[in-house]
């Protein structure tokens, strides 16, 4: 299914988020183009359609990503700087949902541009209950630029 | 009333009158001898011729008698008396005719025989008169008051009767010696007359005639001159003029015309020669006068000049006198009142003058002393030492011999000690003996002995202190060494006395010590520094040197640091090694700090995803699986699940409390008014419980970090609120106030309290004095709070009632003692 739209990119390594998260989109119909990819590595792939994701050539960038912080090969930190620093790339609304809620690393996201941080709640009913607010927010409401 | 002396310029005179006295004495006592023996000749001295009375020769005679004896005033009043009362009987027996014989009684026969023209001679009536004149003038003589020309007068008139008388006999012109038909004054009588008055005349004082006379001058030179003329050159022309008359040379007339011509021509000639003279010596005179103006302006300078050194010298006498009177007082003031006392002692051994300080010294008076036997009062043991110094003194005279201090009994009773000084001045005239001058030395001797005892004591310390002392004098000499000094100098302290620094040690003029001193003895100030000195093995020391001025010359003070430089070093080192240590340590800190920091990252962020899960799937299972699961299971599930946010809770909790402690202050002034409302506010809109009450007074503003300081009311008003939270009215009160100078902040509620037992509990971490049960939580609050207070250097404490309420409070010292300390800590992060 790589040549799917796909109108979210989920950036998450750890499955068992992964599938939280995706359970709580799935609730609110906010799953159907979603792509989910392991590290940072593919997630810039999949925007770049190289690698794996060639065949997404000419299709339409993701209108949201969520992305984690803490992955292996490329952390999201790498990911947004690349993200940010192309000006093709640099208008796609980034939420970082992560563990980690230590000061710098939120104040670096936020300096790199990106437009939400949320972490991730331990209680799983806060936990659904933010990412369909993120996901309702992002996707129905806010007006992304063509 | 005595008659004004005779001065010796006067004896000329003097001498004159007594000859003309002498003369007519003569002639009177020739008389009444010729009256007596019947010698004619001195009767009458031409036959024919009257002789003269025996009365007018006892006339003369007294007359002579008081020419001569002027002085005394009776004598001459009784015999102008006598000579007045002959010549006034004999006038009375002229005019009134009566019979008064008084110059017939002497040698009455002898006169009866002798008769002129068949007359006796009697006394001629201007003899008589003349008689009176003399005695008139005698008598006058007595009686001061009368004007001295008057008496002149008289005794011209008498001069004048016995000229007349002569220049009668001489013309031989009887009226001139005779009045009337009476008896003629006989010639020697007239001569004796003349000579008589002469002697008259020059009686001083002197008329006004006899003055011009007499006088020195030009006008006396002239009389002198001219008088004798005057007299003789008229009655030469006139006797002249008789003579041819008589001769019947020439007429009457002619004669007289001779005599006015000669004595006018006489007359010229005689002027002009005196005027002459006059003018010669006029001329001489005043050479002489200008000689003598010169010589006497010379002898006034002179004599000025004299006088003022006469006065000089006159004051110059006075003033040695009376300095001299002033010394002698003087010396006699200090000998008497003197400290010391002095004695003099004659060549046998007595005294014979002992001085008013004598007293002073050893209580006897300078009359006591003399009495004293000097030997029984001196001390038996130094008896022999002052026998021995008289005996220098008497061998060595005129020095002064100081004997030793010897003791001597005073009067009171005490031994003093006295010192004395022998001279040996036997010879001395003005004072022949032995002069003792002694003194107490009592008080001397004392504090001597008690100045040598506090100089040995000072030697002693010098000597035995442990820092070496030197002394240097002002020529470089080792003046004083101590043994501390010379320990370990391989010199003793005979070697180094009395040698310069430069003979002992070659070479130290380039040492600093060296440059040190030399600017101490110029400038006399004090100097420390620290020398470094090589023993003559070799070894280095370090001595601290303090340098002082003292009046010998330079003090040094040194004292050995070797062992204080060295530890000083060790110290430098340990420091240094310290701070390498420090800084090992700081880093090695910084980076466990930073692991650490690293480490709780990872523990929140990793330890949180395995939860998440758990959680998650557990309630995806309740969800998803529900009708598969019976009650049991689903509470089963609820179990896993709560247990897992709990321990979520607890990470975060921790990971919070970790950073705490780890952070920085930044201390600032915050409005805990405004921030108390805020944490109030948010706390009150997370909880759906009401809080019926809140009360929060006034507070104050004060120093503190404001994220932490946030967090400390966070955790106190979120207990607040759900410790109440079980009672009907919850009500929560927050206040402050000042305690010793601490601002205090209260945070009251009316919940369930605690058991004040446990309260020591409080503030531990994961201690909890209620269970998960009634009241959630992580037991970790309290602690972070706690920590907070603690690091802003407060107090946090809390008192309550079960089932009545808790009251948490917490103290923040003031601003000022904030400030006051240091606020760095390690910064980790």
């Amino acid at each position: 299914m790589e040549n799917r739209i796909a109108d979210l990119l989920l950036v998450e390594d750890n499955p068992y988020d992964a599938e939280l998260t995706l359970s709580a989109l799935r609730q609110k119909n906010l799953a159907n183009n979603l792509e989910h990819v392991e590290d940072g590595a593919e997630a810039l792939d999949f925007i770049y359609a190289r690698g794996k994701f060639e065949s997404r050539k000419g299709k339409p960038l993701p209108r949201l990503i969520l992305l984690d912080l803490k992955m292996p090969k490329v952390n999201g930190i790498e990911v947004i700087e690349k993200l940010k620093a192309d000006p093709l790339t640099k208008t796609i609304p980034i939420v970082v949902l992560t563990s980690s809620a230590e000061d710098p690393d939120i104040k670096r996201c936020y300096a790199l541009g990106v437009n939400s941080y949320i972490v991730k709640p331990v209680d799983f009913e806060d936990f659904i209950a933010a990412i369909i607010d993120v996901g309702m927010y992002w996707l129905l409401l806010n007006k992304a630029p063509k | 009333m005595e008659l004004p002396k005779e001065t010796i310029a006067n004896l000329t005179t003097s001498r004159f009158r007594t000859g003309m006295a002498a003369l007519v004495l003569i002639l009177a006592t020739t008389v009444l001898l010729g009256w007596q023996f019947e010698i004619e000749f001195l009767k009458r001295p031409l036959p024919g011729l009257v002789a003269m009375n025996p009365l007018t020769a006892i006339g003369f005679l007294l007359a002579g008698i008081a020419l001569i004896n002027l002085k005394n005033i009776r004598l001459l009043r009784v015999l102008s008396c006598l000579i007045i009362g002959l010549g006034l009987m004999k006038i009375l027996a002229v005019t009134t005719g009566w019979y008064i014989p008084v110059d017939t009684t002497l040698f009455y026969e002898k006169l009866q025989i002798d008769l002129t023209q068949g007359v006796s001679n009697r006394m001629a009536p201007n003899t008589a008169i003349a008689f009176i004149f003399v005695g008139w003038v005698f008598f006058l003589r007595t009686w001061n008051r009368t004007p001295i020309w008057i008496i002149e007068l008289i005794t011209v008139l008498a001069l004048l009767q016995g000229v007349l008388s002569m220049i009668g006999y001489g013309y031989n012109v009887p009226e001139f010696y005779g009045i009337l038909s009476m008896f003629p004054m006989a010639v020697n009588t007239a001569i004796g007359f003349v000579i008589l008055t002469f002697g008259m005349l020059v009686i001083q004082p002197m008329g006004p005639f006899l003055t011009t006379i007499m006088s020195k001058g030009s006008g006396g030179f002239m009389a002198k001159m001219l008088l004798p003329l005057a007299v003789f050159l008229p009655i030469a022309f006139g006797a002249l003029q008789l003579y041819g008359e008589k001769q019947s040379f020439y007429s009457t007339e002619f004669g007289l015309m001779l005599i006015i011509v000669l004595v006018v021509m006489t007359s010229c000639i005689v002027i002009w020669r005196v005027a002459t003279l006059i003018n010669e010596k006029d001329r001489k005179q005043r050479l002489i006068e200008s000689e003598l103006e010169e010589l006497n302006i010379h002898l006034e300078e002179t004599v000025i000049k004299r006088t003022s050194e006469a006065i000089i010298s006159r004051n110059e006498a006075q003033d040695t006198a009376k300095r001299l009177q002033e010394s002698e007082k003087r010396f006699r003031a200090l000998v008497e009142n003197g400290g010391d006392a002095v004695v003099i002692v004659s060549a046998e051994g007595k005294p014979t003058f002992a001085s008013g300080s004598t007293f002073g010294v050893l209580g006897y008076t300078a009359e006591e002393f003399l009495e004293t036997d000097f030997s029984q009062i001196v001390h038996p043991e130094d008896l022999e030492g002052v026998q021995n110094s008289i005996m220098e003194a008497i061998d060595n005279p005129g020095t002064p011999v100081s004997g030793r201090a010897s003791r001597v009994k005073h009067k009171d009773g005490s031994w003093r000690w006295l010192e004395a000084t022998l001279t040996n001045l036997l010879n001395d005239p003005a004072v022949n003996g032995i002069v003792n001058n002694f003194r107490d030395v009592t008080d001397k001797r004392e504090s001597e002995a008690r100045l040598k005892e506090s100089e040995t004591h000072f030697r002693e310390t010098l000597d035995n202190m442990l820092e070496g002392v030197q002394i240097i004098g002002f020529d470089w000499t080792y003046q004083y060494v101590n043994a501390a000094f010379t320990a370990h100098r391989g010199k003793t302290r005979k070697d180094l006395l009395g040698s310069t620094m430069m003979e002992s040690y070659p070479g130290i003029e380039n040492s600093k010590l060296f440059k040190v001193l030399k600017r101490c003895m110029s400038n006399r100030k004090s100097y420390n520094f620290e020398n470094q000195f090589t023993y003559p093995d070799g070894e280095e020391a370090w001595f601290e040197l303090s340098v002082q001025p003292v009046p010998e010359g330079v003090f040094i003070l040194s004292i050995d640091i070797t062992d204080r430089k060295k530890v000083e070093d060790e110290l430098q080192e340990l420091n240094t090694s310290l701070e390498e240590t420090i800084e090992k340590r700081t880093s090695q800190l910084q980076e466990s700090n930073k692991e650490l920091e690293a480490f709780s990252y990872s523990v929140s962020h990793d330890l949180r995803a395995p939860l998440r899960a758990i959680n998650g799937f557990s309630q995806m299972l309740d969800q998803q699986n529900s009708n598969q699961l019976d009650d049991n299971g689903k509470r089963l599930l609820s179990i896993i699940s709560s247990n897992a946010i709990t321990m979520g809770q607890l990470i975060d909790d921790l990971l919070t409390f970790s950073k705490t402690g780890r952070k920085e202050l930044h201390q600032t002034e915050v409005n805990m008014h405004a921030m108390a409302l805020e944490v109030l506010n948010e706390e009150l809109h997370e909880t759906p419980e009401k809080i019926s009450c809140v009360n929060i007074s006034s507070l104050p503003s004060v120093h503190c970090d404001p994220k932490l300081m946030k967090q400390v009311w966070v955790n106190l008003i979120s207990n607040a609120i759900k410790y109440s939270s079980t009672v009907e009215e919850p009500k929560i009160r927050i206040w402050s106030d000042v305690e010793d100078g601490q601002t205090v902040f209260h945070v009251a509620d009316n919940g369930v309290g605690f058991d004040m037992q446990y309260a020591n509990k409080l503030f531990g971490v994961f201690q909890r004095l209620h269970s998960k049960k009634d009241f959630d939580g992580t037991g970790v609050g309290l602690a972070l709070a706690s920590r907070i207070i603690t690091k802003h250097e407060g107090r946090i404490w809390a008192d309550a009632e079960l089932n009545k309420g808790a009251t948490f409070h917490f103290a923040l010292p003031s601003n000022k003692k904030r400030e006051q300390e240091s606020e760095v800590e390690l910064n980790t992060e």
